[in-house]
């Protein structure tokens, strides 16, 4: 048998128990189950790290048990475990078990634009001189780059700010406060307006500086744009942009 | 030497001490990371950059999976190269294990089959790395849990024949070879004296587990007797080396690590003393 063969036989072991196909001596057969309880106490230690609010809602039975059965349904697909939970917050939003908890994904949203925000790459801003030459009407045109550790959550629904303040020494969340959105700035969160989260949104898919702030008026008719837009350019953050 | 270690000991520097070593500044001649817990910036590559300025740093990937068939994971290798452009190690380090089939990653240390066609995947990724890390890599033998039938070498073999065939140093992990003794009946200095020794950069020393029948590598105890004598048998035969500390489970506070280092360099000293330092 090839190396190849050996690992391809190996790989759906892990994944389906089919033991007896690997070509491993029978002695240490009954030790491919080691390895799939290493694979998922992994994976489930690097979950456990990257989803601590998620993890402190539901208690850390009820979050292994989840994290297994995410694994089951999603493959890791990194070798690096702090890239592992990509998806967990869709996941957990088709979760028959968690509908009891309808709030359990957006937060679990908040908990991984955090993590990413942790380790997102160091980015320089940009050179703003060539901003400061155009007219109000030419600004309203540029597009901007934002920092990768700048991310916007959104809950339609749910506090999520709150319910991340409270397992961080905040007070008691009112879950029927409403939805909240919050800006994660590398390792702050921030609560944030809705009309400002759709500003920043807006600009993040490529549209200009005139279509987010239609798009947060939209939320928000007296919005005013200048103190989101101070921020985005005072801490930084604005890492390019385009002058169309 | 194939790296710029000190010839002392190291410890393994994980997240719960990172800042009292930034506070309190003690005496430890280098310390190693796990490279991903330093990929991306932010605080993770800050944290790093400040341990850099007092220190020697080893980046030690768990995640590149050199054995697996196929190409590498280019965003993967790209990180590492980015940190190692960031932190200047004097040593940068992976293992002999595999993580990735089909495009699915298995998350551990798998063993490679030394079966047809594992030299050549192997050679083609450590080419590839060194290639772009600019630098010769140091590859570790890894604990086994199981023994692939009919394979055509042992692991000091094939790291033998990777070393010639790529110029890759070795990191020798005397646990590992001794957890593979108490699971599989392998002789550790047997497999140690077919390595080319002059290739080894750097030896690991660890703590390991007996779970039911198989003893397991959990970096989760202190040293046993047995690997510290394993560790002065392998000093006496490749002469005074880099040793390297590492906890990675049951973490215990910083002082207790240091004195388990103070003790790996007690060892490294007796060699010092009864050797001269090779060229």
């Amino acid at each position: 048998m090839s190396y190849l063969d050996a690992i391809a036989r190996f790989a759906d072991a892990l994944n389906d128990g089919a033991d007896e196909a690997v070509p491993v001596s029978a002695v240490t057969r009954s030790n491919l189950g080691y390895y799939r309880g290493n694979v998922a106490a992994n994976r489930g230690s690097a979950l456990q790290a990257g989803f601590p609010t998620v993890m402190a809602l539901v208690g850390v039975s009820y979050f292994d048990a989840l994290a297994l059965a995410y694994q089951q349904a999603q493959p890791s697909v990194s070798g690096n475990l702090h890239d592992d939970g990509v998806a967990l917050a869709d996941f957990i939003a088709g979760f028959a078990p968690a509908q009891s908890l309808p709030y359990l994904a957006d937060v679990a949203r908040l908990d991984w634009a955090v993590h990413r925000a942790h380790f997102a790459a160091d980015v320089p801003p940009a050179d703003l001189t060539p901003l400061q030459s155009l007219s109000p009407a030419e600004f309203g045109l540029v597009r901007l780059s934002l920092h990768p550790a700048c991310t916007v959550v959104q809950s339609g629904a749910w506090p999520i700010h709150a319910i991340d303040r409270m397992h961080h020494a905040g007070p008691p969340a009112q879950l029927d406060a409403g939805g909240e959105s919050v800006l994660v700035l590398r390792d702050e969160i921030h609560l944030l307006d809705a009309a400002a989260a759709r500003l920043i949104d807006t600009l993040q898919q490529g549209l200009n500086i005139n279509a987010a702030c239609e798009a947060a008026w939209q939320i928000c008719a007296d919005f005013d744009p200048g103190p989101t837009l101070s921020l985005l350019f005072g801490r930084g953050l604005v890492t390019g942009f385009a002058i169309s | 030497m194939n790296t710029a270690l000190p010839l002392a000991a190291g410890l393994g520097l994980r997240s719960p001490h990172i800042q009292e070593v930034l506070a309190t500044a003690p005496t430890v001649a280098w310390w190693e990371v796990h490279s991903e817990n330093h990929f991306g910036g932010g605080a993770p590559l800050a944290v790093l950059r400040a341990v850099r300025e007092r220190y020697p740093v080893s980046l030690h990937g768990v995640g590149l999976g050199l054995g697996s068939p196929g190409p590498l994971q280019t965003a993967h290798l790209e990180q590492l190269a980015a940190l190692v452009a960031a932190i200047e190690p004097a040593a940068v380090s992976e293992h002999l294990a595999w993580n990735r089939y089909n495009g699915q990653c298995f998350n551990d240390l798998l063993p490679v089959p030394r079966l047809a066609g594992a030299i050549e995947q192997l050679v083609c990724n450590i080419d590839l790395v060194q290639t772009r890390l600019k630098r010769p890599i140091l590859l570790e033998n890894v604990s086994s849990y199981v023994v692939f039938e009919h394979q055509e070498m042992t692991e000091a073999e094939l790291l033998a024949e990777l070393v010639t065939r790529t110029g890759c140093g070795i990191l020798l992990d005397v646990n590992n070879l001794y957890v593979n003794a108490l699971n599989h009946g392998i002789d550790p200095l047997t497999e140690i004296r077919r390595l080319p020794l002059a290739a080894v950069g750097e030896i690991h020393i660890a703590g390991h587990e007996q779970c039911a029948d198989v003893v397991i590598d959990t970096h989760g105890a202190a040293v046993c007797d047995e690997v510290w004598a394993l560790l002065d048998a392998t000093l006496a035969l490749t002469g005074p080396r880099p040793v390297l500390l590492e906890r990675d489970t049951h973490i215990p506070p910083l002082p207790d690590l240091l004195a388990e280092c103070a003790q790996a360099q007690r060892h490294l000293t007796q060699t010092l003393a009864s050797n001269k330092v090779p060229a």
